[in-house]
């Protein structure tokens, strides 16, 4: 049985990968053999497995997909992520919580794990609203300016 | 010319939407001046907060947590911490406030906070106030005691 999977970035699709997949098989074990070909990183693309916007169970089989439709979409969105004078843009799967945008800033912006945790993620500006981490990140047009701050000091007795 | 504070706007503001969005926060109740929200905090477990709102932004908020069922300020409704997060959670019963600049009670013990007037500086006194304490029962570095799963 053929399965597509589809990278969507900007409702567009990118990039796609085809396998012949037996019906017993999960969608899991076809997105990790199908991840290195999509060049996407295996856990971010079981974060977001789609058809018709409606996430899989990474135990469904290929024949439950079928049902639903031929071809998976795997949906990534852009955050244009900053901390103090530094930014970068990456691309998350939508499905995923801002949990991992919090991590892949830490790591990226070389933030030590003890300090990464004290951080918090905030929408458009250093003041913005904060950003839960077991959000889900959604889907949405554009590339959404998130900064990962230090809460400042507040009065206390 | 004066600023006009209105609770209702900010009641339906977007910020304070946007918390219960995020699922930091949601309105359980209001009654009178008196608004009870749930707050979420990173163990999993609420607290519902009491927002004594008498002359709205006029005058800071009153905050205290409460009892579910008969909206009782007692210490077991107030959520626990290290010495950083009892700098502003007076857990002592008998004397349980919020210490904070933008709180009544808080003021209350620090006259010279009064002048500094800060909740009325913030824009959206409640949601500021919210915003606080979602800092508090979220945020490792303001020493909120996580406490186990409940088992049910």
């Amino acid at each position: 049985m053929k399965l597509e999977i589809e990278v969507v970035e900007e409702g567009s699709v990118v990039r796609a990968a085809t396998t012949d997949a037996q019906p017993h098989e999960t969608v899991e074990a076809v997105a990790r053999r199908l991840a290195p070909e999509l060049a996407v990183d295996v856990e971010e693309l079981l974060a977001d497995l789609a058809v018709d916007d409606e996430i899989l169970k990474l135990d469904a089989t290929v024949s439950d997909v079928l049902k639903q439709g031929p071809k998976i979409r795997h949906r990534r969105v852009c955050v244009d992520l900053h901390f103090e004078s530094e930014s970068i843009k990456h691309m998350f799967a939508a499905n995923n919580r801002w949990a991992a945008v919090h991590r892949f800033g830490c790591k990226h912006f070389n933030v030590a794990s003890d300090a990464c945790a004290n951080l918090e993620l905030h929408e458009s500006s250093p003041t913005g609203s904060a950003l839960n981490d077991q959000g889900r990140i959604g889907l949405f047009t554009g590339c959404k300016t998130v900064w990962l701050v230090k809460p400042g000091a507040e009065p206390n007795g | 010319m004066a600023r006009v504070w209105n609770l209702e706007a900010d009641l339906r503001s977007a910020d304070f939407l946007h918390g219960i969005e995020q699922g930091f926060w949601t309105f359980v109740d209001r009654a009178g001046a008196r608004v009870y929200m749930r707050l979420y905090a990173a163990d999993g477990r609420s607290y519902l907060l009491e927002l004594e709102c008498t002359r709205y932004g006029d005058e800071a908020l009153l905050g205290s947590f409460v009892t579910e069922d008969s909206h009782q300020c007692v210490a077991a409704a107030w959520p626990r911490g290290n010495g950083v997060f009892q700098q502003w959670i007076k857990p002592d019963p008998g004397n349980l406030f919020i210490c904070w600049d933008q709180d009544r009670a808080g003021i209350g013990h620090h006259g010279n906070w009064r002048s500094n007037e800060a909740w009325k500086k913030t824009g959206n006194p409640l949601v500021s106030y919210l915003d606080f304490m979602r800092q508090l029962l979220n945020n490792p570095m303001r020493g909120y005691e996580r406490l186990p799963a409940k088992i049910s």
